[in-house]
């Protein structure tokens, strides 16, 4: 399980990018493509390497107006899922 | 053939020629060509985001005038080997096309057609564009391909100048017996301006004509019409020929390459995107705000947006900044009402 305590940032070389109902993470050095669904891309989205992984959950969960605790097992996993493909990185305060 | 995995790139891998159209898109000629070893790195960009795409490249060298430099068979040779590039195109002015030269394409098998420039049926015409003595060098240029069984498409690029001579034009690619033909309207860049511009009913009219032409041809050429406006021609909203209109692939399976490594969304659409030795493909495709304007179709602006054609025409995005100087504005040359 993510710590919930640490702070994540997007790669500096992954941008998210959505048309319509499609949404994206690439990969601009490497150039690997992932699709993602909205709720995917509204997490990653929330991610600004200053809040805390509990703090952008919180937010995640806001936008869809649901419970923190219901939400939290699912957006962890997809950070921890994002971290280990490398989406996204810790940032070391 | 299914095109779902196939991109197209339009390398302009050389800024020099031995012409000065009245047209040309391109206003600076004198530029040194890239050493090779850069060209394969070009090249190499190229394959490694169609493996990681997992598409298929096909590619059309031009310039400048590619006859014009040392490393086009090279080139070809390189990209010939490579599973990744299923066709190669050459766009040329056809003007310097030896019989030494067609020996070397004819070893060149994922050749799939020489392109020529024919901006008139006519020598009178044509070499008003292009120079005295153009038309007739082409002409023995096609000779010469034909002759020897490779295929040939010829480009006509409709402007003031020529816009009587189109019936002429396609009257010289069915008695030289090209395979394709392709009639696209001048962009009003580089050395061409506004002047040149047809008005959207002289365009009507031009496309409506080919269209009763094309209609009544059962042989070669092949008139290219899966592009924008042509699904215009067709007197009803049922589309009944899958080779009428065309969403253009900018933005989509599309990039133009220059002589010094620019990319381009389009060689007519002057913006650019960064550069493939540089910043590698990945960042210019994944990274453009260009790119992604394009690519959302509810980003058309006046009549393209919601347009009942949509699907099959989109218009020319390269038309539209020129003209308006913004590239998501509705094609100025299109004829349809609201």
């Amino acid at each position: 399980m993510l710590d919930e305590r640490i702070v994540l940032m997007l790669d500096e070389n992954v941008v998210l990018r959505s048309i319509n109902d499609k949404f994206w993470a690439l990969d601009t050095r490497l150039g690997a493509q992932y699709k993602l669904n909205r709720v995917s891309f509204d997490i990653l989205s929330c991610l600004d390497g200053k809040k805390t992984v509990s703090e952008v959950v919180n937010d995640a969960s806001q936008l869809y107006n649901v419970s923190f605790d219901i939400f939290f097992d699912d957006a962890c996993g997809l950070l921890k899922d994002a971290v280990e493909k490398k989406l996204v990185m810790e940032v070391k305060l | 053939m299914d095109r779902s995995n196939q991109f197209y790139f339009q390398w302009h891998f050389l800024s020099k020629c031995n012409l000065r159209c009245k047209h040309c898109y391109q206003e600076e000629y004198a530029h040194d060509e890239m050493d090779f070893n850069k060209i394969i790195q070009v090249a190499d960009q190229i394959i490694l985001a169609l493996e990681k795409w997992n598409m298929y490249g096909r590619i059309s060298l031009t310039g400048g005038e590619p006859f014009v430099s040392s490393s086009l068979f090279p080139l070809l040779e390189y990209l010939n080997e490579n599973d990744r590039i299923i066709s190669i195109d050459i766009l040329t002015n056809g003007t310097l096309i030896t019989e030494g030269d067609i020996l070397k394409l004819k070893k060149i098998n994922k050749l799939h057609q020489i392109q020529i420039s024919l901006d008139g049926g006519t020598a009178e015409i044509h070499d008003a564009v292009r120079g005295k003595g153009a038309f007739e060098k082409a002409i023995n240029a096609i000779r010469l391909l034909r002759g020897d069984d490779i295929e040939v498409a010829l480009m006509f690029t409709l402007m003031k100048i020529n816009q009587n001579n189109y019936m002429k034009f396609i009257d010289v690619a069915e008695t030289e017996n090209v395979n394709a033909i392709t009639l696209e309207r001048v962009t009003p860049c580089g050395n061409s301006n506004l002047d040149d511009v047809l008005t959207a009913e002289e365009i009507k009219t031009i496309y409506t004509d080919i269209t009763l032409r094309a209609n009544e041809m059962n042989q070669l050429p092949v008139i290219r019409r899966a592009r924008p406006l042509w699904i215009n021609t067709l007197c009803d909203n049922t589309r009944t020929d899958a080779n009428i209109g065309g969403f253009c692939p900018v933005g989509l399976t599309a990039l133009a390459i220059l002589w010094d490594g620019t990319v381009l969304p389009c060689r007519r659409l002057e913006i650019p995107l960064g550069n493939i030795l540089n910043d590698g493909l990945f960042k210019i495709w994944y990274d453009s705000e260009v790119l992604w304007n394009i690519r959302n179709k509810n980003n058309l602006k006046g009549k393209c947006n919601g347009c009942r054609n949509l699907a099959y025409c989109g218009g020319c995005r390269a038309v539209a900044y020129a003209i308006t100087g913004d590239y998501m504005e509705e094609d100025p040359q299109c004829w349809m009402k609201e």
